[in-house]
Formats: C-alpha cells, structure tokens, sequence
C-alpha cells in the first residue's frame, strides 16, 4: 500500500514512464483512490502536454557573457551572508566563551547553594526485620532507602544526602507498619490522619 | 585566516546545534508514548484517556516538567484514581505552574497519599491543601516585596514558607516572622529556623 507521500516521490517516473508494470500498478491504485493525487497527476499531465505545445526557441549566441556584463562586480563575489559569517566568526566566538563562562559561574553559584548536607537518621527496632525511609525526598517510595541494622540491640541506621529545605518523612517497618521518627523535633499532622516527622536541613 | 574563524565558528555552532538535539527534551513523540504507556496501566476507556492526554499536553504547556507530569499521572493510576481525580491533579499542577510556583511539593503529597494507600478522594484534597498553602505563601511574599522588602531567596524561602502554613503558623505571624528576617538580611536557613522554631 503507497501513501501520497510516496506516490509524490514516484510521480515523475510515472509520468516519464520509468516504473515497472507493478509500481506503475501501484501507483495507479493509490490515484484513483485518493482525489488529492488525482488532482495532482491531472494537473501535472495537463501542464507536461501545454509545455510540450511551445515550439523550441534557439539560444541567442552570447546570451551567458551579456547576463554576466549586466550584473554589478559584487555579485561575483561569495554572497553577503558568507561574508557576514566569516567577519561574525570572532566577536560570536567571543560572546559563545563569555555566554558559557557566565552559564558556568552561575551554575557553581546555585550548586554551592543549594549543595547537599548528609544528614544520618537514626531509629530503635528491635523486633523489625526490615526498616525503609520514606519522605518528600524519595517519592515516599519504601524500595528506595532501606537503614541498615548497625548493631544487636537493634539500632538502624541511614544516611541520606539533602538539598537545604524542610522534609516530611516517616520510617516503614517489615513494608507495611509506618511508624513516626521519635527522636524528631518535629512532628506534624499528614492531613490523612496520621502523623510525618520533620527534619530541616540548614543551608 | 578569515577562513579557518569561519569554519572554527561553524563547527562549534554546529557543535552545539548537535549536543542540543540530543540534550534537549525528548520529542513530541517520544512525549505521548510514554504517557500513553502509562496510561495503559490504568483503567481508562479510550475518552478518559484522550482527556487525560489533553491535560497532561495542557500541564507541559504551562511548564510542569515531563516527568513530575508523568509521575502525577502514574501516581494517579497506582492510587487508583478515576479519570477525575486524576485530571484534578494534573489540572492543579497546571495551575501551579502557571502561578510560577513549584509543583515539587505537591507531587510528594499525591505520593505520601498513595504511598500510604489513602482513599483518593482524600489524598486529591489534601494535595489540593499544600497546593493552597503555596499559593498562600506567594500571596505573603509579593505582599512584603510590595512593602518594599527584597526577597532574594524567593525560590528557597517559598517552600517553607508553605510548609510552615501548612504545619499550622498563623499567616500574620508568619508575615512579621518573614519581615523581620527580611529587615534583618537574614539568608533563608535562619528564615527556616525562624518559621520552624
């Protein structure tokens, strides 16, 4: 099956007569389907049968040198946006090292600024198999950050790295008992009826 | 001479134009497909889904990043959102955007909902909460920057600003905190220690 798009870039064999017999078949089948190319090949034949209609006129001798003596000298030259690019070349190069130092700069300024802190969250569960943290930095997603069992009597632990800002987080026991930080200074409604420790990260 | 600047200057335009095409955001093609594969997820018929396509195409427009759009949406489906709660939250992440607010926190909130498996009509409110409280918090800042005061910081100290409405600080109080801390030039981290004491 030919789309216009192919009958386009197939049209002017077909009119010439270069197609097989199947891609001629083809393209056929695609005209007298779609109304759009229809018009295009009735359009185009009419055309091809009124220019073949003009008689063949002789080139007068020295036609070239007579257009070339009327154009002015310049437009012997490289056009004037070539002309434009290669003195542009310098200061543009110029702007582009000063555009990219200021982009870097600022950058740095704003990566200084808002640098991550560590920040090491601490929780006593003894009886848990398994402890995750959950909170506006981490899409409140338990796979994303587990604590880790640091010693016997059960303390768990885990160090995150934050931007500045004020966090709402919550620890996640054996993946289903959500628990509040108790060491948090913290502690705020979550709106769904529970509640979600605070932890502010200085900047 | 002038030739070799000119082809200096055209490699590194060239150079550029290239890193762009690949750096730049993905295509608008690339855009649907993967909403459309999120969407598959859910259980939208085909209407629901031209919406919601609508208003995810409605949300880019206004500025709201590909993936935090995406995220609202995959959010939306894992919580088990209609198309309405669903075209709610992406309608105010729309509005956010268009207000110049940071839609950040109020994805968190879709996400602390559905991640603790809240009932969706609740997490939409309370969303819609915090999505309040930033707007509040913008209102209390252009008010102070049209007292005359100089907010710097403004994309630092808006969020906890919000955060500190939200946790319940009264917005008077929450105004003279700011102005004294503006006055005094303190940077947003005393801000932050001031608004959550």
């Amino acid at each position: 099956m030919l789309y216009c798009e192919d009958v386009e870039l197939m049209l002017q064999d077909y009119l010439n007569g270069y197609l097989l017999h199947s891609q001629r078949e083809l393209v056929e089948g695609h005209v007298h389907g779609c109304g759009r190319c229809r018009d295009l090949v009735t359009g185009l034949t009419r055309m091809e049968s009124r220019l073949d209609g003009l008689g063949e006129v002789e080139v007068p001798a020295g036609l070239s040198r007579s257009i070339l003596a009327a154009l002015p000298p310049h437009a012997y030259g490289p056009p004037p946006w070539r002309r434009a690019l290669t003195w542009g070349a310098v200061p543009a190069l110029a702007l582009l090292l000063v555009v990219v130092g200021f982009l870097a700069r600022g950058r740095l300024q704003i990566q200084g600024r808002f640098a991550a802190r560590e920040v090491e969250i601490v929780l006593s569960a003894p009886q848990a198999l398994s402890v995750a943290v959950v909170g506006d930095f981490n899409n409140w997603d338990p796979q994303r950050t587990r604590l880790v069992r640091s010693n016997h009597e059960g303390l768990w632990r885990a160090r995150l790295q934050l931007p500045p800002g004020v966090y709402q987080y919550s620890f996640v026991l054996d993946g289903s008992s959500w628990v509040s930080d108790p060491l948090a200074k913290t502690m705020l409604s979550d709106g769904f009826g529970g509640k979600n420790s605070v932890i502010i990260v200085d900047g | 001479m002038r030739k070799k600047c000119g082809l200096v200057f055209l490699a590194l335009l060239g150079g550029v134009l290239f890193a762009g095409a690949f750096a730049g955001p993905v295509s608008g093609e690339t855009r649907s497909r993967s909403l459309e594969r999120v969407l598959a997820k859910g259980m939208f018929d085909a209407g629901e889904s031209a919406r919601l396509q609508r208003a995810f195409a409605a949300a880019r427009q206004a500025g709201v990043d590909e993936r935090d759009a995406l995220a609202l949406v995959g959010a939306g489906i894992e919580g088990e959102f209609d198309a309405t709660q669903s075209l709610r939250v992406l309608s105010i992440a729309t509005q956010l955007a268009l207000e110049g607010l940071p839609i950040e926190g109020f994805l968190a909130k879709v996400e602390e909902g559905v991640s603790k498996r809240v009932d969706a009509d609740l997490v939409v409110k309370v969303a819609e909460h915090r999505a309040l409280a930033l707007n509040q918090a913008k209102l209390i800042l252009n008010a102070l920057v049209l007292q005359g005061f100089s907010v710097a910081d403004r994309d630092e100290v808006l969020p906890d600003l919000a955060a500190a409405l939200e946790a319940g600080r009264k917005p008077e109080d929450a105004r003279a905190i700011l102005a004294e801390a503006l006055q005094s030039g303190d940077r947003p981290g005393a801000i932050r220690r001031k608004l959550f004491p």
